[in-house]
């Protein structure tokens, strides 16, 4: 029972595996923060995912697999999120130097004091989706009055605003509680589900659960998906800076492979990465080509992957306003990090 | 624990620990074809098929969370315990630090994760989340333990001159091993819950990313396959520590004294002498906690745009613009986690108390109870409310129903072991006497539970309150708990410390006034019996 020789797969430094399994207090009174010391006179990175090891973060992965970051001079270790990851607090700290969220929680962040930034974008359009039964179709936002929407607690004032933005009364929606199980959407607790998993649908549709989709970017909900976040004293520190330069350039390699072969990256996931999860290939390799559409827009064939155009920034920015998110896109983006990047089409 | 048995050969014995099993498994069954419709209740072949399909990755995943489980299980434990040694021999270490220990137990998860986060390395998260949920119920079960030796042989002790650290040694230590031994049942599968609990916060392994994996993808048979091996582990966990217990204190329930044991310690003072240290203690934990957080932000160097001080804890419900604004939504929020908690908390402790009385007249029943009461402690109830509120819907039942389920584990146990700590020979009395076995249950196992039902009680109020935050979060989008996420994910961290010192604050309120409670209660039924 006492097993302290799992490996950890994150961390290939053993001196940090061996410190995890150390006593929480040690680690305390050493103040150690989980730095990697370097290895190979390769610089160590981290990206923080906000989900888990999927095709949603093949870009990634599928650059860690085909050594883009290592090719840049960096050492790059991913780590995986989950329902209750904390992003923007890994990212302020300095335990990761990258981490990936959403446009909408930055722009809080920020206005609350974080000192963060977006530097890149992997999604250029929003996945968050409307889901219903095929059997009793929600299709539009206007269908929504009168029904229930299952909703996780953090994406209730996006849809409100969204709803009241769209002249909808959002009080003629009726909120309830949900969070990533598609569950009591098939078990008509709710005739409609907020999903934030581009997959969703199609791994619903492999159970047998026929559904209809549309996405909030639809109604005015365009906010970049997935993006970039580094800490404003990373973007100050000049070595910092360009080690964060040089991971979007390998990541759009990664997305550019990925996009590439979408079947490829799928096995890779199911392989290798998401191994202990036992992915099913086939929902794998269908979620990816869903990504194709999000990641490669018409502004991408022509600024590059993960950019973050003027008439897209304008459109995030307009958006936002929407919410109530008064922002500027100065304290929001910095897109000179995608300048110095290499860029790849 | 002995149980008391009536004499059975071994086929009905063998019979009588299959029968619950083959029941559950029956009616299972039956609601899987009766609900085929819905989707999500898969019928047993369905699960097994799902498991033999995992069988590959299970290995590497159950190894994953068993580890972090097992370092936080002998982190929280071991401080568990020299706090509670603490506390019983040093006074002042209890009224100081007991509040704080209080406050362990029910301080949001969205509050501290970002935290731990931070200031852990590696795998530290997770095993301070799995640490943090067995610190608590250890610690009560500690002090309950040292407590409850026999203050006869104290006194002997005392008078030949042995001081407090001999007396621990000599005497309450030994005392202490029964009351430890139902604590580390209830703490093994606390630590794995809180593993899981953990993984949430991002892994690569482990149940629990197992577990999102196939609820995000509505993959029901691997869902509840995943479950199934939690609850499993959790059972298994929950069973080496009952037979751990049991061989190193053959001795348990074999003593015929009586006393009146109470967790709070015995000393008569005049009200307003009592008030007076109370007040001093209070604000002696104040002051440590406040130290404690300033000293925790400054160490770490935690940016202030998510760790708030105490300072704009205050200044939130005092200057801030809107002050009154945030102060009215704060009590708002209160009151209606303050009505959920209190809900969940009867049922759950008024359930769990006749359960356990069932349980010691016919421990047949225990082999059916048990397992089911942790099965439904060890999955998350993140995993477990779109089926609850399915059943149950999300309105006042809902809400008790998840409320009790935080709360019935560790009442059960603790109300089960103090009905079992009664000696043998004082029920043999009342049995010798004519008297049936329940009347042996009445006259004298009620007694002896006492202490063990204020030990729950203590335990289930904070839990209470944890367990409402949770069914606010999940079913219902009202109260503190909803409050907290939807606070969180728009970084509104200054709210979201209000409301976690709020939960914090009443947790040890309410706590404090069982406090008062008991010790009139146990006193009243000590006397009565001499």
């Amino acid at each position: 029972m006492f097993n302290h020789n799992t490996i950890n797969m994150r961390n290939t430094n053993p001196f940090v595996v061996g410190i995890a399994s150390v006593v929480a207090a040690v680690a305390l009174l050493a103040g150690c923060t989980g730095n990697t010391p370097s290895s190979n006179s390769l610089t160590d990175t981290t990206m923080q995912l906000g989900w888990i090891a999927n095709v949603e973060n093949m870009g990634p992965y599928v650059a860690l697999d085909k050594g883009y970051y290592k090719a840049e001079g960096l050492h790059t270790t991913i780590i995986p999120g989950g329902p209750s990851v904390t992003v923007e607090p890994l990212v302020v700290s300095g335990k990761a130097l990258v981490g990936l969220g959403s446009t909408d929680t930055v722009a809080k962040a920020i206005l609350q004091g974080a000192p963060i930034k977006i530097v890149a974008a992997s999604l250029q359009k929003n996945p968050t989706s409307i889901m219903s039964l095929a059997s009793a179709p929600v299709n539009t936002l206007k269908d929504m009055v009168g029904k229930r929407l299952c909703i996780q607690a953090s994406g209730q004032d996006i849809l409100k605003t969204v709803l009241a933005a769209n002249k909808i009364d959002p009080n003629s929606v009726e909120f309830v509680p949900a969070n990533f199980d598609p569950s009591p959407l098939v078990t008509g607790q709710c005739d409609a589900f907020t999903s934030f998993l581009n997959n969703q649908p199609i791994t619903l549709a492999a159970q047998g659960v026929k559904t209809k989709t549309f996405p909030l970017s639809d109604y005015g909900y365009n906010v970049f998906s997935d993006v970039f976040i580094v800490s404003d004293s990373t973007l100050a520190d000049t070595a910092k800076r360009a080690a964060v330069v040089k991971m979007i350039s390998a990541t759009a390699r990664g997305w550019r492979s990925a996009l590439d072969d979408t079947d490829s990256a799928a096995s890779l996931m199911v392989s290798n990465y998401g191994k202990n999860q036992n992915l099913d290939l086939a929902q794998q390799k269908l979620g990816a080509k869903t990504y194709l559409d999000l990641v490669e827009t018409d502004e991408v064939k022509e600024h590059g992957l993960l950019t973050m155009s003027d008439a897209a920034i304008k459109a995030n920015i307009a958006t936002l306003s929407s919410l109530g998110i008064n922002i500027t896109a100065a304290t929001l983006f910095d897109t000179s990090l995608l300048a110095d990047a290499k860029p790849v089409k | 624990m002995n149980t008391i048995q009536f004499p059975q050969n071994r086929l009905t014995s063998a019979l009588l620990r299959t029968l619950p099993l083959l029941g559950v498994l029956l009616i299972w069954i039956l609601l899987s074809i009766i609900f085929a419709e819905i989707r999500v209740i898969p019928g047993p072949f369905a699960v097994v098929q799902a498991f033999i399909h995992d069988l590959s990755i299970y290995g590497t995943n159950v190894a994953a969370t068993l580890s972090v489980a097992t370092v936080g299980f002998c982190i929280g434990n071991a401080a568990a315990i020299i706090l509670g040694i603490l506390f019983v021999q040093v006074t002042w270490a209890e009224r100081l630090l007991f509040r704080i220990a209080v406050a362990s137990f029910c301080v949001p998860l969205v509050a501290i994760a970002p935290i731990l986060v931070v200031i852990l390395p590696g795998d530290g998260p997770k095993q301070a989340l799995a640490a943090l949920s067995v610190f608590f119920t250890t610690l009560i079960a500690v002090v309950l333990g040292l407590r409850s030796a026999d203050p006869t042989s104290i006194h002997a002790l005392r008078s030949l001159g042995c001081n407090r650290w001999n007396v621990l040694v000599k005497i309450r230590l030994f005392a202490m091993l029964p009351s430890l031994f139902a604590g580390l049942k209830i703490a093994a599968p606390a630590a794995l819950l809180g593993a899981i609990i953990g993984e949430y916060l991002g892994s690569s392994q482990g149940l629990g990313v197992m577990l999102v994996q196939a609820q995000s993808a509505f993959q029901v048979p691997r869902t509840w396959a995943v479950a199934t091996v939690m609850s499993l582990l959790a059972g298994l966990s929950y069973c080496v520590f009952g037979l751990i217990g049991r061989l190193a204190t053959p001795w348990a329930s074999q003593d015929v004294t009586l006393n009146g044991v109470a967790l709070a310690p015995a000393k008569q003072r005049s009200f307003l002498a009592s008030a007076a240290i109370s007040l001093i203690g209070a604000l002696g934990s104040a002051i440590i906690v406040i130290a404690a957080w300033y000293g925790l932000i400054a160490a770490f160097n935690l940016n202030h745009y998510f760790a708030k001080t105490p300072l704009d804890v205050l200044q939130f419900v005092t200057t801030a613009p809107d002050a009154t604004g945030n102060t009215e939504r704060l009590w708002n929020g209160i009151l209606i986690t303050l009505g959920d908690a209190a809900l969940g908390f009867l049922f759950g402790t008024i359930a769990a108390t006749i359960v356990a009385l069932l349980i010691v007249a016919f421990p047949v029943f225990e082999r059916t109870v048990m397992p089911l009461a942790i099965a439904l402690r060890s999955v998350p109830l993140v995993a477990m409310t779109p089926l609850l509120a399915l059943i149950f819907g999300r309105g006042i039942l809902g809400v008790t129903v998840i409320v009790s389920i935080v709360t019935f584990f560790p009442t059960l146990i603790n109300v089960v072991v103090g009905l079992r700590s009664a000696p043998i020979l004082a029920t043999d009395v009342v049995r010798s006497l004519g008297g049936s076995n329940a009347l042996a249950t009445r006259k004298v196992r009620l007694l002896y539970a006492l202490p063990g039902f204020f030990a729950a009680v203590r335990i289930a109020v904070p839990g209470a309150l944890a367990g409402a935050t949770l069914a606010e979060w999940l079913a219902t989008g009202t109260g503190i708990g909803a409050m907290l996420v939807q606070d969180y994910a728009s970084s509104r961290f200054g709210a979201l410390w209000a409301e976690s010192v709020a939960i914090v604050l009443l947790s040890a309120l309410l706590y404090a006034a069982i406090g008062l409670l008991e010790r009139p209660i146990t006193k009243h039924f000590a006397v009565a019996t001499e």
